[in-house]
């Protein structure tokens, strides 16, 4: 993997190539001077091997010749003609003037023929002495030779005539050279080879030798059939090479020389010519390389330059110097990286309009609106404030003229927002109805005097295609540094502020931590609410109704509690909008349900008769398994519909009337007793709640709870009694705290009576002990 | 040239009332072949030679003179000296060996030839020089001229007819030939080998020898 990364850098690439060339070269012309130089190295080898044999046998000529001409010489001579005439008489004489001439004549054997070739007289051994000697032969200039005694000689003979002029030959002398003593280190130097002559034979036969016994013995065993010309020895002597020409004639076979030398003397010129081309090339390769090397930066420094560029411009730096080079390509690769800086600065541009920039107001967006309040945080820590404004009812705007008018009033607005802006004002359009607003330096201005500005923006209304709309507008206020540090925090605790004078239907409303403790939480409780079933974190407690006529605890509102591991205490009105927010309300009423039947059932079992009370949610009447899944459990706890009461809030049956009603219906049907919890706090009609199932009507505690001391609550109670018995509905008077109210709706006819002064809610366990000890005493 | 003719003078006067016996010697080619020596031997006649006169072999101009003498055995033969430098004659022929030192200006030396054949002569100082004694056992002898003719005085008889010559050849040298003499006869001897090369084919100086063969 390295290794493919280096090699794939256009450095490494052209380097490679160059080298490759470069080592073709190297090859081809390495190739070539070498078996050329090979070639004339031998050529010279055997032209020099050529001339040495020649130098060789010219010695040799030249010392057989000199002999030849002293022989001629001494034959002359008379007294040698007279010691021959006379050795019939004294042959002891000749022979002794015969060894005389030999050494005179530096040579190794010598006879005196007669005419008849016999011998008259001799150096040589006896043996010898029977030798016949065609002494004629031996007067030529060639190289003659004669084998005797285990020993080659070159012979010479010279005809010896009494008279000079004489036609008769009146004997001969004969001289021979022992074939050894030719082969002198004189050749050696003359030639610079190792000088052999050899008889091919099997073995072959050396006649003279200036070689070592170790070569000797390689010698004999040499091919038999000889071409003149240069050949190698064998192994293990293989590096000598040797030369043979043909030197003279023995018996019908040639005698060789041989000329001998070491490979590395042969070649030694040779080898020096190859090591200066070696020298010469890797000389020129590091050349190249350089070369190489510096064309290659030549072209990849701006290449390199031009990387660290993209990279610059990668990460969003621009750059205004790009490498010049003097290379085409690389020139026009960087003018193009320039141009295409250029192309990304303008659609950059593009790009961060219409990021943040809301295409319908032209105001900044959402994310324009973070970073500047992000920036702004940065840049000074003086307070500033956040507001977020949102409209009221533009759902309903659009609705009633049309979107493209609810886009003009966006449009309208955001006008407005800008035209009233001072420079220290910041104004966004966050998303559909709602603009964010950032007050910078706020320091001589309480956040209330900015926000009411802004709303008194819209007390004007807007004109738009002859229609006149009022707009009215619901503020957040959060304030840096008092409420949050970050520009996320600050949205946040404008956002929560907003929704919190949503809810509570104020023009404005400034953010307070306890605020964010209740959302935040709420987020949590959402996640968390599906779990707390399945983990029974759930449980229900028990308020006793007090039937004030029969004087007995008739029925039990069975409440729901969420004891949270971590948060404790969880009040119903905390989590129930949520569960009713995210659905999970169903399940908590069918929790709820199932609980209560099964504790009516114990009590039952226990011998108490009670009937239970449960609250439904609006989400639980518009989901119609209600009545199946309540018919199913009074059939699995054997209970009564008559010992069921379903309460329902005034709200939950107005926001969506029709399935309500019909779910009312239905479980009025089976025998279910219907309560309208909370009532008096809502907006219900008397139309519909004259149309509404329900037999029962829940009097609101804030009637009742001073109801003892307030004549006012006292005239609302007795007024709703009076209502309620006209329409033939029962009364359940909450928060009931003293014995003073008790009596005081008995006296106003109320059916029934609940609240602290009977029994705050209790767990199952302590309401049954509760229910033991109420019991005992009414009945004491 | 002239004591060779007073020879052949000497001899035909001397037997003058026999027959005589006239030679041409002609080698296989028909060629002549001067100086050659030619007798006739005859069982009647042995014995030394008896009469006084000295035969003479001189040195002239560095040269045997004559080149090839003819002497009966038991002759004597003068080796006078008519050149002005030293010579030194010598032979190491069987027939004759000797050897003299002779000095310009000195009494000739002399001495006599008892055995037949051929003496060969040469000069220890001058190895070109060449000449030759050939020593017959009869009175009847003399050498062929240039036109390879000679006449041969001898009382009529039966002879053996012998002929001698450096180039001649062995076999016609021991060639014997029976003739018979009455009166004047005429006789060629062809020889049947090929001469013997001649001093200039052998390696003798030209110059030398150019006037004889």
């Amino acid at each position: 993997m390295i290794n493919s990364q280096l090699f794939s850098t256009l450095r490494a690439r052209i380097l490679l190539s160059y080298l490759f060339f470069l080592s073709l070269l190297v090859f081809v012309t390495f190739y070539v001077v070498q078996s050329t130089t090979y070639e004339h190295s031998t050529g010279q080898l055997l032209a020099h091997a050529k001339a040495s044999a020649n130098v060789v046998k010219d010695k040799i000529v030249s010392r057989s010749n000199a002999l030849q001409e002293s022989l001629n010489t001494v034959s002359k001579d008379f007294s040698f003609k007279q010691l021959i005439a006379g050795s019939v008489d004294d042959k002891i004489s000749l022979k002794v003037a015969l060894q005389n001439y030999q050494r005179r004549n530096d040579a190794d054997i010598a006879w005196v023929l007669s005419d008849k070739q016999e011998v008259l007289a001799s150096t040589a051994t006896t043996e010898s002495n029977t030798l016949k000697i065609d002494a004629q032969k031996f007067t030529h200039r060639d190289i003659q030779l004669l084998f005797i005694d285990d020993q080659f000689y070159l012979i010479k003979a010279a005809p010896i005539k009494y008279v000079e002029s004489s036609r008769n030959i009146n004997g001969w002398l004969v001289m021979g050279i022992d074939t050894r003593r030719l082969i002198t280190p004189e050749l050696v130097e003359l030639t610079d080879m190792d000088v052999t002559l050899l008889r091919f034979n099997v073995p072959h036969q050396i006649i003279g030798t200036t070689h070592s016994t170790k070569l000797i013995e390689q010698l004999t065993l040499l091919p038999v059939k000889q071409e003149v010309g240069l050949h190698q020895l064998n192994k293990p002597l293989h590096q000598y090479l040797y030369f043979t020409d043909l030197f003279a004639q023995w018996n019908g076979t040639p005698i060789h020389i041989l000329l001998t030398t070491h490979e590395e003397k042969a070649y030694v010129s040779y080898n020096s010519l190859l090591f200066q081309l070696i020298l010469i090339l890797a000389i020129a390769g590091i050349m190249a390389s350089t070369a190489a090397m510096f064309l290659s930066n030549g072209v990849l420094s701006p290449i390199v330059k031009l990387v660290a560029v993209a990279n610059q411009i990668r990460k969003g730096k621009y750059v205004s110097n790009f490498p010049t080079s003097s290379t085409l390509e690389v020139a026009s690769l960087s003018s193009a990286i320039s141009a295409m800086q250029d192309g990304i600065k303008s659609r950059e541009v593009e790009i961060q309009d219409l990021a943040y920039n809301d295409s319908l107001t032209k105001l900044p967006n959402r994310n324009r609106f973070y970073k500047t309040l992000k920036e702004k945080l940065s840049d000074s820590p003086a307070p500033l404030a956040v507001m977020m404004l949102d409209l009221d009812r533009f759902k309903d705007i659009n609705d009633t003229v049309g979107h493209e008018i609810g886009d003009i009033l966006l449009q309208d607005i955001a006008n407005r927002l800008k035209e009233s802006a001072t420079p220290s004002v910041f104004i966004a359009h966050i998303g559909g109805d709602e603009f964010g607003v950032i007050v910078d330096n706020i320091k001589d201005q309480t956040p209330e005097t900015i926000a009411n500005e802004f709303s008194s923006l819209f007390d004007t209304p807007f004109h738009i295609a002859q229609l006149t709309l009022d707009v009215d507008v619901s503020i957040g206020v959060a304030t840096y540094p008092k409420d949050a540090d970050s520009a996320y925090g600050l949205m946040q605790c404008a956002d929560i502020a907003l929704y919190s004078c949503k809810g509570l239907h104020y023009p404005i409303a400034l953010y307070n931590p306890e605020l964010n403790k209740h959302s935040v939480q709420r987020l949590n409780l959402m996640s968390e609410l599906r779990g707390a079933v399945a983990l029974g974190q759930l449980s229900l407690y028990y308020q006793p109704k007090l039937s004030i006529e029969e004087n007995r605890i008739s029925t039990v509102e069975c409440l729901i509690r969420w004891i949270h591991p971590i948060h404790g205490f969880i009040p119903p009105d905390e989590f129930i909008p949520l569960a009713e927010q995210t659905g999970a309300i169903r399940e908590v009423t069918h929790w709820v349900l199932k609980e209560a039947f099964r504790q009516q059932k114990t009590w039952k079992e226990q011998g108490h008769s009670i009937g239970i009370a449960v609250n439904i949610s609006a989400i639980d009447l518009v989901d119609m398994t209600l009545p199946t899944y309540v018919e199913k459990l009074m059939q699995e706890y054997k209970s009564s519909s008559k010992c069921l009461t379903l309460e329902v809030t005034e709200s939950a049956v107005m926001s969506e009337p029709e399935s309500a009603l019909k779910a009312l219906n239905t479980l009025q049907s089976m025998g279910i007793t219907l309560s309208i919890d909370d009532f008096g706090t809502g907006y219900s009609s008397m139309a519909q709640l004259k149309k509404m199932p329900v037999s029962e009507l829940k009097i609101d505690k804030a009637f009742v709870l001073d109801l003892a001391n307030n004549e006012d609550d006292q005239v609302m109670v007795r007024t709703l009694i009076a209502l309620a018995q006209n329409l033939g509905l029962n009364t359940v008077a909450e928060g009931v705290e003293d014995s003073q109210s008790l009596s005081l709706l008995t006296d106003m006819g109320c059916t029934k009576a609940q609240g602290f002064y009977l029994s705050r809610p209790l767990p199952a366990k302590d309401f049954t002990d509760w229910l033991k000890q109420y019991e005992e005493k009414e009945s004491a | 040239m002239k004591n060779f003719l007073a020879v052949l003078t000497f001899l035909s006067v001397s037997v003058a009332q026999a027959g005589a016996l006239k030679v041409k010697l002609v080698d296989n080619q028909a060629l002549h072949l001067t100086n050659a020596v030619v007798y006739l031997e005859t069982d009647e006649y042995k014995g030394q030679y008896e009469g006084d006169t000295m035969a003479i072999m001189d040195q002239i101009n560095r040269q045997f003179s004559p080149y090839i003498l003819a002497i009966q055995k038991g002759q004597k033969v003068s080796f006078p000296n008519s050149d002005s430098i030293k010579h030194h004659v010598y032979s190491f022929s069987p027939t004759k060996k000797f050897e003299l030192q002779l000095f310009k200006n000195r009494r000739a030396q002399s001495m006599q030839f008892e055995k037949q054949g051929a003496v060969e002569l040469g000069c220890n100082i001058h190895d070109w020089m060449l000449g030759y004694i050939f020593v017959v056992d009869t009175p009847y002898f003399a050498q062929t001229d240039k036109d390879g003719g000679v006449t041969i005085d001898a009382p009529d008889g039966d002879y053996t007819l012998r002929v001698w010559h450096p180039r001649i050849q062995e076999q016609d040298i021991e060639k014997k030939r029976p003739v018979s003499i009455s009166g004047t006869q005429e006789v060629t001897i062809k020889l049947s080998e090929t001469l013997a090369p001649g001093k200039d084919e052998f390696g003798g100086e030209a110059d030398e020898f150019s006037e004889y063969d």
